[in-house]
């Protein structure tokens, strides 16, 4: 469910991106654990997205840092196994630093032949 | 020809620049607004009844539901203010700015003097979707367990107040009050976390505290 508002999103974003007329082969993200993301859902809900764009072979890769805690009172910064975490110094307060990201950081295109100033291979859709 | 172009950029971005505009029209407007997050039946469309009941004649309330398929939570807010208008998010599994900012159109915002957009029951997905809200409040109920709060940390670390709703039933389903508040307080030192019971009417720490809010100039609340 969750993964197919977000999958709608970053193709918003990627779209905003694409150069005139170009196709979309592939997105790399970053998404932290924090978004609670399910990788096979949400490789799903691109499917359903891209498909409806026009870019059936639209491949998604999923970069999935992990959570990073640092400590205010002995500065230790750690990967926790989950969020909860205590330091080993037993300070109670440790700050969330990483596993919230949620970023696109590039794409793969392919451009249409120079003298191609006709129409894109793949005009929108707009039908759900 | 095949290129890659770099971006790195918040998959949000779009949605945070319209929240931004929506912030900007609560701010001009001075109508305090919160977004109201929590699980299927934990009680958010309860909460909003008797808030709107309680609080009539002392503050104007305003309210944005969001519903994936039907009207019947904003029939029931209907019959307490005026001021209700109803979202279908249809598949989304919760409410983006673009649909708060449509749906504010349909509302006197200088006449309200708080907003409460009742998102879409889910605990994770609108968590990371500004609306433009000034407060982030997370719901939770004692019907869910104890441990929903460390199960759901993003919204545990951002919201502005955490309610645990349905204490009445405290004496009947196995709830460790104190394990629950200890996770929360890991997560968030800041957050208030106020017990109510909508069934018993005893929100008062939560009206309290809305109303405290209302009165104080927004720009204190915004960042
Ligand atoms: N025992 C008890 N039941 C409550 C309390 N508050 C709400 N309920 C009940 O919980 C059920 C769900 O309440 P709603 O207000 O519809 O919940 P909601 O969060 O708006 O649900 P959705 O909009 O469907 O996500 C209703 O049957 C309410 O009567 C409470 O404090 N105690
Ligand atoms: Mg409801
Ligand atoms: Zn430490």
């Amino acid at each position: 469910m969750h993964e197919m508002s977000i999958a709608m999103e970053l193709l918003t974003l990627i779209e905003s991106r694409m150069p005139p007329h170009a196709t979309l082969e592939a997105a790399q993200v970053r998404i932290g654990p924090m978004h609670g993301v399910v990788a096979e859902a949400m490789q799903w809900a691109w499917r359903t997205v891209v498909s409806e764009k026009g870019w059936p072979q639209a491949r998604l890769l999923i970069d999935t840092p992990p959570w990073q805690l640092q400590c205010p009172a002995c500065r230790r910064q750690w990967q926790p196994q989950t969020i909860d975490e205590l330091c080993t110094c037993g300070h109670l307060e440790a700050k969330l630093v990483g596993g919230d990201e949620f970023l696109l950081l590039s794409i793969d295109v392919v451009l249409p032949p120079d003298n191609a100033a006709q129409q894109p291979a793949m005009s929108s859709t707009g039908v759900l | 020809m095949s290129i890659t172009v770099p971006v790195v950029e918040n998959v949000l971005k779009v949605n945070d620049e319209i929240a931004l505009l929506n912030r900007r029209n609560f701010n001009d407007a001075h109508v305090f607004v919160i977004d109201l997050i929590g699980a299927p039946g934990a009680g958010k469309t309860a909460l909003l009844e008797l808030m709107l009941d309680q609080l009539a004649g002392i503050v104007r309330v305003g309210v944005v539901v969001g519903d994936p398929a039907t009207s019947r939570d904003g029939q029931r807010l209907a019959r307490f203010t005026r001021h209700v208008v109803q979202v279908n998010t249809g598949h989304g599994c919760h409410l983006d700015a673009n649909q708060v900012r449509q749906a504010i159109t349909k509302l006197p915002l200088a006449e309200l003097d708080i907003l409460v957009i009742e998102n879409v029951g889910n605990l994770i997905c609108p968590v990371g979707f500004d609306l433009g809200q000034h407060a982030k409040v997370g719901l939770f109920s004692v019907s869910e367990g104890d441990d929903k709060a460390a199960k759901h940390p993003h919204l545990v670390l951002t919201a502005n107040v955490l309610l645990l709703n349905k204490i009445d039933l405290l004496p009947y389903v196995p709830f460790d009050v104190p394990r629950f508040r200890e996770d929360v307080r890991h997560l968030n030192q800041v957050a208030p976390l106020m017990e109510v019971s909508v069934a018993r009417r005893q929100i008062d720490p939560w009206t309290q505290w809305l109303l405290a809010q209302a009165g104080r100039p927004q720009s204190s609340a915004t960042s």
